[in-house]
């Protein structure tokens, strides 16, 4: 006959699996953030040990997704203040290869690479606002409380974010006609 | 287009405006052509950003950073939750405020994308994938399919003794920022077996487990959904039907391999019992 676990064990085991089951997008936030591969893996790396070191801080009632984007997003800001960032192109490296048309595939691949590099070069406040919300789907509420930010403030950076994004997307196909992206 | 700026419009797609205001945007729309075509371009932005990242989650997860997770006690293997077919589950709050405009934005800015890729990493699948009412039915299939003893966020209503319903709903409350009670099926030939903890868009979120007298699985998930109250609907599949509602942001999703017409009825004698505590 199994026992129930005491509300703490099965509280540090519920953020164990919690954070575990939420590494892919984990790592998608944190690849918006960095731009390449092995910085965000690093980040989510140092992050989830620093959650787990403070399991008991999560306040059960909570998303633990935004919890969790809230440190990553603190490690990376750490992180710029010790080094300047690399902002590599390394999205692709492991990616898997879809089928189909070869042009298509390869005009569709440009067009996403596009919009990550466009991505790389917003300001870090209006990039990552965007990743939470556009990408991770968070409310503005939630992504105000990640960023520490009004969300009045949530919505000046995603309105910039968005209308640079749209502007620059309007001028990439000329750029990659052009033989000029970056 | 008069009235509005970017910030409120980008609310508007994000489906982050009141009833009202979303309305008076609802009636400027059939006569503002620039309105409309300014909302197609922020929910271009959006989708583009949104695919741009997509592929990200479905890369395999590097064995260092599994690792590094499991490297701090408790450390039991977690359920794995096994991948399944998405496309035909999909989250109504996010689906709501950009459906109309969701097949002209895929064509327009990432078609040629979709036309390359398997049906269900297309981009506006994989856009919607994280749907609450997708988790639920991951976790339903890992009930019905992983060995119940590897999950430790679980209790077993032989544990409780008399009273095990009651007990289970205190049980939850520890865990969660509400009371749930938790419904007697008894009736209907559903033997309560337990509860455990789920990781759903983020939250903490209450299953419980229920059994028919054949043996087959029934799993009643109450997760925080913020979103507008929506009626009972199904939701047929070839191993189970789902029927789900949502009610004072909190979504409920009944599973289990049952008749759709047998689901009905006892989400209809759950759903009024169902009140998050004030």
């Amino acid at each position: 006959m199994k026992r129930w676990n005491s509300a703490s064990e099965a509280g540090t085991t519920f953020v164990s699996q919690g954070i575990e089951a939420l590494l892919p997008r984990l790592r998608r936030f944190a690849r918006g953030l960095t731009g390449n591969v092995a910085d965000a893996d690093d980040i989510v790396q140092s992050a989830c040990e620093k959650a787990l070191g403070s399991a008991s801080q999560w306040a059960n009632g909570t998303r633990l997704d935004s919890w969790l984007y809230r440190i990553i997003h603190t490690v990376w800001l750490d992180e710029l203040r010790r080094r300047r960032h690399r902002n590599g192109t390394g999205l692709d490296e492991a990616v898997e290869e879809p089928g189909g048309d070869v042009v298509a595939h390869v005009e569709a691949r440009l067009r996403l690479e596009e919009v990550r590099r466009l991505m790389a070069e917003l300001p870090n406040e209006q990039r990552a606002v965007m990743l939470l919300v556009c990408v991770e789907g968070l409310g503005y509420r939630d992504a105000a409380e990640v960023l520490s930010v009004p969300i009045g403030t949530v919505m000046s950076r995603l309105a910039r974010g968005r209308a640079a994004l749209l502007t620059r997307l309007g001028e990439a196909p000329r750029r990659v006609a052009d033989g000029r992206r970056g | 287009m008069v009235g509005f700026d970017d910030k409120t419009l980008g609310a508007y797609v994000d489906g982050e405006l009141s009833v009202d205001e979303a309305r008076a945007i609802d009636a400027a729309l059939g006569s503002d052509p620039g309105l409309r075509a300014r909302i197609a371009a922020i929910r271009e932005a959006t989708l583009a950003t949104r695919a741009a990242f997509a592929l990200v989650e479905r890369e395999a997860v590097p064995e260092r950073l599994i690792a590094a997770v499991r490297r701090h006690p408790p450390r039991r293997r977690a359920v794995a939750l096994p991948k399944l077919d998405l496309a035909h589950l999909r989250d109504r709050r996010v689906m709501a405020p950009v459906a109309a405009a969701a097949a002209l934005l895929i064509a327009a800015v990432i078609g040629v994308f979709a036309s390359g890729l398997t049906d269900s990493s297309a981009p506006d699948q994989v856009a919607y994938e994280d749907s609450w009412l997708d988790q639920v039915k991951r976790s339903y299939e890992g009930y019905a399919k992983v060995d119940h003893a590897e999950t430790q966020t679980r209790v077993d209503v032989d544990t409780l003794g008399s009273g095990g319903g009651e007990q289970l709903g205190a049980w939850f409350g520890e865990h969660l920022d509400r009371q749930l009670d938790v419904p007697d099926l008894s009736t209907h030939g559903l033997l309560l077996k337990g509860g455990r903890l789920l990781i759903v868009e983020g939250r903490p979120s209450a299953q419980i487990l229920y059994v028919t007298e054949s043996g087959s699985p029934v799993a009643l998930s109450v997760v925080p959904s913020i979103g507008r109250d929506q009626v009972i609907s199904a939701q047929g599949g070839e191993d189970a039907n789902l029927i789900y509602w949502r009610a004072r942001n909190y979504g409920y999703a009944l599973i289990g391999d049952l008749t759709l017409e047998t689901m009905k009825e006892l989400a209809d004698e759950i759903a009024p019992r169902q009140s998050p505590a004030t």
